[in-house]
């Protein structure tokens, strides 16, 4: 084996003049991302980073965050990079809960955060390094590259251990089906908190190719973007292609033919938008591609396939290996319904310092006992006799909304403390832009404030994609034989919302 | 009448977009947000959010939400949109 082991190698093999990073006006030549991340990794040794150390990055999408992370890696740590949108209340959860020794942040993000969690603080050009209090928790993995926090399906989000091998080979193979070539322009628009935001960035680099980065509020902006910038590549979730076929008035005038492919993961795509995309863009190729933050991507539909296969998920990506269990364990039929499950180089480490839940995610290889653990996904799917696979639905309560997943406790918390219902349960609808929209049904107490006012309630305590789009009062939750609320019930009787 | 008419539902429309716009932000100071306030280039909503504040001035001054709605002029200041508020509720 030769070629890059850790991540921030990656940053070595491009030439020094190439176009690495744009943002708005900003533009950055490898040759001084290096000099920048150089410089940052400096910084975060001389206040105090150790290796095996956590960093937790609080940036808006920027250069800056790039460079955070390849310094972060330099350095020898594991970067944690935070949604921008999350309350300070979520943002410390994650700070608290990887024991991170220092975040990185800036001074407009650090006032929401207030003053409480920081020892000291060093700030230099537009970034504060604030130092946190030592953590006496168990050490590290060995080659642990970066913890992104996700939700399952109850309690607080749990942060996924990658390693530098997970990395590095999730960007050679998506890199390899995706024929990512250094003269590929990507636009960035996901967060590079998320696993596939964040591998757009290493394919990148890895191929001494171009990252535009782009903050979207508005489809045209996204339109106005390829045709700038000549963009070749573009990753989305479904809510990206709800804005650009339904409110980018400018796609239908627009010169993108520079657009060699577009891929999306984090939830289905409608037939329906599938097909406003094809019309719109006749010679881009339409990637769908399925995965999970515990296993990086594991299935994608390549193009050609797309109109024989209609609401597939694809097979398998290189180097992996993909198949559905029943649950008794054994492989599943043709046209049987199993969990997925995926063995390949990426699936992850587990969650960080939560044995337990690590455990009913990364189950042994049955193969190969004492080798590397398999990944039992937790989704519904069917493999057909050619190796395809169709997504069913999820075998918990978990909603993925938005290209997010939300575990409904964190949101049901949420209302609770509002104190307007005795009891509350949220589940997700099918919704065509989000994928799954989030529905509280819930007891109304006596006197119950008005819905507006519990809502902005909400706002206050959780991040955009976790307040409720719509609320229903009811007498009473179903519930299960052993006397849990029945979500599948509560879903199964509202098949439309 | 009819131009008063206009400056009555542009006077509510911006009314409404500022009351959405603050309902979606907490802590937010109310003088922080003035009709000048651009969403294309400050951080009020995002993009689902856009979506949602579409849908509810459609519902609420009875107009259509087609994609011309979403044209990046329309939402370069609060003052922008609820004038494309008021032309739209002229032709609804």
């Amino acid at each position: 084996m030769s070629g890059p082991t850790h991540v921030h190698q990656l940053l070595a093999g491009p030439a020094d003049d190439r176009i690495a990073l744009v943002a708005g006006d900003e533009r950055l030549t490898y040759s001084a991302f290096r000099d920048r991340v150089t410089a940052l990794s400096t910084r975060l040794v001389e206040a105090g980073l150790a290796r095996g150390d956590r960093v937790a990055v609080l940036l808006p999408k920027s250069i800056g965050e790039c460079v955070a992370l390849f310094a972060i890696a330099q350095a020898g740590a594991a970067f944690v990079p935070i949604h921008p949108s999350l309350r300070p209340s979520q943002v410390r959860h994650i700070v608290e809960d990887c024991g991170a020794r220092i975040l990185v942040t800036e001074p407009a993000l650090r006032s929401i955060l207030g003053d409480t969690l920081a020892v000291s603080a060093e700030t230099a050009a537009e970034s504060i390094l604030l130092t946190l209090p030592d953590w006496d928790g168990p050490s590290p993995p060995e080659d642990l590259a970066a913890i992104l926090y996700t939700s399952g399906s109850t309690g607080l989000p749990k942060g996924v251990m990658l390693s530098h091998a997970n990395l590095i080979a999730g960007t050679r193979i998506v890199r390899t089906y995706l024929g990512i070539t250094p003269e590929e322009r990507i636009l960035s628009v996901l967060p590079l908190a998320f696993d596939y935001g964040l591998n757009q960035l290493l394919t990148t680099v890895e191929q001494g190719a171009c990252l535009v980065l782009l903050d979207v509020r508005f489809g045209d902006e996204v339109v106005r973007a390829i045709e700038t910038h000549r963009i070749t590549g573009l990753a989305g979730v479904p809510t990206l292609w709800t804005l650009l076929t339904r409110a980018a008035p400018r796609l239908a005038k627009a010169d993108l033919s520079s657009l060699r492919y577009i891929t999306n993961s984090g939830g289905g795509v409608p037939r329906e938008t599938v097909a406003r995309l094809r019309q719109a863009l006749p010679h881009t190729r339409i990637v769908l591609m399925y995965g999970l933050t515990e296993a990086f991507r594991s299935t994608w539909l390549p193009p050609e396939e797309l109109d024989a296969r209609p609401g597939s998920m694809g097979r398998a990506i290189p180097e992996t290996e993909i198949f559905a269990v029943t649950a008794d364990g054994r492989r599943t039929r043709p046209g049987e319904t199993g969990i997925l499950m995926h063995r390949g180089p990426t699936v992850s480490l587990g969650y960080w310092n939560r044995p337990d839940e690590t455990a009913k995610v990364l189950v042994p290889d049955p193969l190969a006992p004492l080798g590397p653990p398999l990944c039992r996904s937790g989704d519904l799917v069917i493999e057909d006799a050619e190796g395809y696979f169709t997504f069913v639905g999820r075998d918990d309560a978990m909603i993925k909304t938005s290209g997010f997943r939300v575990s409904p406790g964190e949101v049901e918390a949420a209302l609770m403390a509002t104190g307007a219902f005795s009891a509350v349960a949220v589940i997700g609808l099918p919704d065509p832009s989000l994928g799954q929209r989030l529905h509280a049904v819930g007891i109304p107490v006596p006197n119950s404030p008005p819905l507006d006012a519990i809502l902005r309630a909400v706002r206050e305590s959780v991040a955009p994609h976790m307040v409720p789009r719509t609320v229903e009062t009811v007498s009473a939750l179903p519930v299960t034989p052993n006397g849990k609320v029945d979500y599948k019930r509560l879903v199964a009787e509202r098949p439309n919302g | 009448m009819v131009e008063r008419h206009d400056i009555e539902t542009r006077d509510a429309a911006r009314e409404a977009i500022r009351a959405f716009i603050l309902g979606r932000n907490p802590g937010l100071s109310p003088d922080s947000i003035t009709a000048q306030t651009s969403l294309v280039t400050s951080d009020a909503l995002d993009s689902i959010g856009v979506l949602d504040l579409m849908m509810e001035l459609g519902e609420r001054f009875g107009f259509e939400i087609e994609e011309d709605a979403f044209a990046l002029a329309h939402f370069e200041s609060i003052d922008a949109l609820a004038a494309y508020v008021a032309t739209k509720r002229a032709q609804a």
